[in-house]
């Protein structure tokens, strides 16, 4: 935790994004020729200079790998920025839209949507929206003590929502028996299997907004790592920078769960390594974050596909398998869990 | 210019302020004194807005605190507060700068900025501790980094600027404990009025132009050092006998053992 706050070198950061966005582009590459199917690099580079291929191989490469890519990417750099938000806004390296339950809570509205409502897109994004700002509500107002947030309250607070919200997916899915299971398991694991370009773009229309909403308050956020009176004191309207952050990190989050279901740990751990190799500036951070998000999943992605290409495993069961040592490591490094 | 008039607050039956009205003028140094408990946190956090009153007005610049936006407030009142928790990896340098928010929301610190937090830590006595990270440094030095930071909202002119202080010296050694008030008349020989919190009444001879003692949720005395810091006054305040000894001109204040 050592060589965060580069100063002397502010270049540093600007080189990185750019290092990062050349890596995504090539992850891409490498995981849009990668699955079932015929289609490889070759084919893939045929397609993007326009030369001729068979109409099973458009149908793959446009139908399949793109939404499949450009999903995971969306749900990486909305995980990434939504826990670099909410690590800033609760002084907490340790918050997450997994650990403080929104995931969840996200989880269990778009099971609900499809046990009361239909299989739309709309109503699972609707239905995860409503019950992931619920969920980042109680979490909130169970997290405070003495008017302050704790971060031993806010993790406490996350652990129970989690509990009862898979609870109730998990009854869910009992009372469903055998005929829709696996439309069920897909949720608590995590799966990019089932996106298409629907899922994508609804998703996308949800996320970009967010996305602004959290990089527009990315200067004040570094301000609210000191504490929510010295953030007033030093000119934060704290209560506006409260509800934007906690509702743009919950509907991106919500809105990327109802599609490819709760992914674990990507929002803890990408923000925490960026903070490591730049800064705790907001400013470049939850950029790099992003970035950093959609690298992650594409990684794991592809691991998901390599392992086991005809039927991938989930990409929640990869990124939980990276990420909960990395939490372990982080919560007997951090110093104390004190009550701030 | 800071005026609080007829200041009341409560938590639930229990009052901590009744009827409290102080004013801090530009040039001057308002030291409030105080037992522990005795309303002096709140009644900063009522001046600085942090804090409603349940009746009575702040007035900072003519302007009502309650209903001026935060960023507007923070263009002229810059507030220290006693511990400001950062587990963050931010540099000395970067904390600082987190002053200047309210002057420059969100480019990168133009390189004036830069130049007023190095010259702001320089006057807290930090100089060369720009790159050093705020969360392996020592209390004293986070304090006097959190001052550096005060400072660097209040800017280059502090002319009609408010700076408020909580206990500014409570973490510090005497020679820093020195540095920071000295920093701090600095600010109002150039213009600011200062509102400092202190333990100390001799910090509070050596530097304030009035002193404020509260005494049981009330003012006791608000008035000049001579007047304010007598051995009467101060043992009411702080229920406990005082002397005052003169030496070479300075009046030392002290309180023997019962």
């Amino acid at each position: 935790m050592s060589s965060g706050g580069l100063y002397k070198n502010r270049k540093l950061p600007q080189y990185l994004l750019a290092v990062g966005i050349a890596l995504l582009l090539i992850l891409a590459a490498v995981s849009l020729s990668l699955g079932s199917g015929s289609v490889g690099f070759s084919q893939l580079l045929d397609y993007i200079l326009l030369r001729p291929l068979n109409p099973t191989e458009i149908l793959i490469i446009e139908q399949l790998r793109f939404p499949r890519v450009i999903m995971g990417m969306l749900a990486g750099a909305s995980l990434a920025l939504a826990g670099a938000g909410m690590q800033s806004l609760f002084r907490n390296p340790l918050a997450d839209p997994s650990i403080t339950g929104v995931s969840a809570g996200a989880a269990l509205g778009a099971v609900l949507a499809i046990s009361i409502f239909s299989m739309s897109a709309f109503a699972l994004q609707a239905g995860a929206i409503a019950c992931g700002l619920a969920a980042a509500a109680a979490v909130c107002m169970l997290g405070r003590s003495n008017g302050k947030m704790s971060a031993l309250s806010t993790l406490l607070a996350g652990i129970a929502i989690n509990a009862f919200c898979g609870a109730i997916v998990g009854y869910c899915m009992y009372s469903v028996r055998d005929a829709g299971l696996k439309g069920f398991v897909f949720w608590t694991l995590g799966s990019l299997d089932r996106c298409d370009w629907t899922d994508v773009i609804s998703t996308a229309l949800l996320c970009i907004p967010s996305w602004t909403v959290l990089l527009a308050c990315a200067g004040a956020l570094n301000v609210m790592l000191l504490g929510r009176e010295q953030a007033y004191h030093t000119g934060i309207n704290t209560t506006k920078i409260w509800i934007a952050t906690t509702i743009a990190a919950s509907v991106t989050t919500a809105a990327c769960v109802a599609v490819c279901g709760t992914i674990g740990f990507v929002g803890l751990i990408v923000p925490h390594i960026m903070r490591m190799v730049s800064t705790p500036d907001n400013r470049i951070l939850l950029p790099l974050s992003a970035v950093g998000g959609a690298a992650l999943m594409t990684i794991a992605d592809i691991a998901t596909r390599i392992a086991s290409p005809d039927d991938p495993i989930p990409i929640g069961v990869v990124t939980a398998l990276i990420g909960a040592p990395v939490f372990i490591t982080l919560l007997k490094g951090k110093r104390s869990l004190r009550d701030d | 210019m800071i005026s609080l008039k007829n200041i009341i607050f409560a938590y639930g039956s229990r009052k901590i302020l009744e009827d409290v009205s102080i004013s801090a003028s530009d040039g001057e140094f308002i030291a409030v004194l105080g037992a522990n408990g005795a309303g002096k946190s709140t009644l900063l956090r009522i001046a600085s807005g942090a804090l409603r009153a349940k009746s009575g007005i702040v007035e900072i610049n003519g302007l009502d605190v309650a209903k001026t936006a935060p960023r507007n407030l923070a263009k002229f009142r810059a507030v220290l507060e006693q511990e400001s928790a950062l587990d963050f990896d931010y540099t000395a340098l970067e904390t600082v700068l987190l002053g200047r928010y309210a002057h420059n929301m969100f480019p990168q610190n133009s390189p004036e900025d830069i130049s007023l937090a190095e010259d702001c830590l320089k006057r807290v006595g930090m100089c060369g501790a720009e790159n050093r990270l705020y969360t392996q440094l020592s209390g004293g030095e986070k304090q006097r980094i959190q001052l550096a930071r005060a400072l660097c909202q209040i800017g280059k002119n502090p002319r009609g600027k408010i700076l408020m202080l909580d206990e500014p010296s409570a973490s510090l050694d005497p020679a820093h404990a020195h540095a920071a008030m000295r920093a701090a008349k600095d600010l109002c020989e150039r213009g600011a009025a200062v509102i400092s919190i202190l333990h100390d009444p001799n910090l509070a001879a050596a530097y304030a132009t009035k002193i404020a003692l509260l005494k049981d949720s009330k003012i006791l005395s608000f008035d000049t050092p001579e007047k304010s810091l007598t051995e009467t006054l101060l043992g009411k305040t702080y229920n406990a006998p005082c002397k005052i000894f003169d030496i070479g001109g300075k009046k030392i204040i002290y309180f023997p053992e019962l």
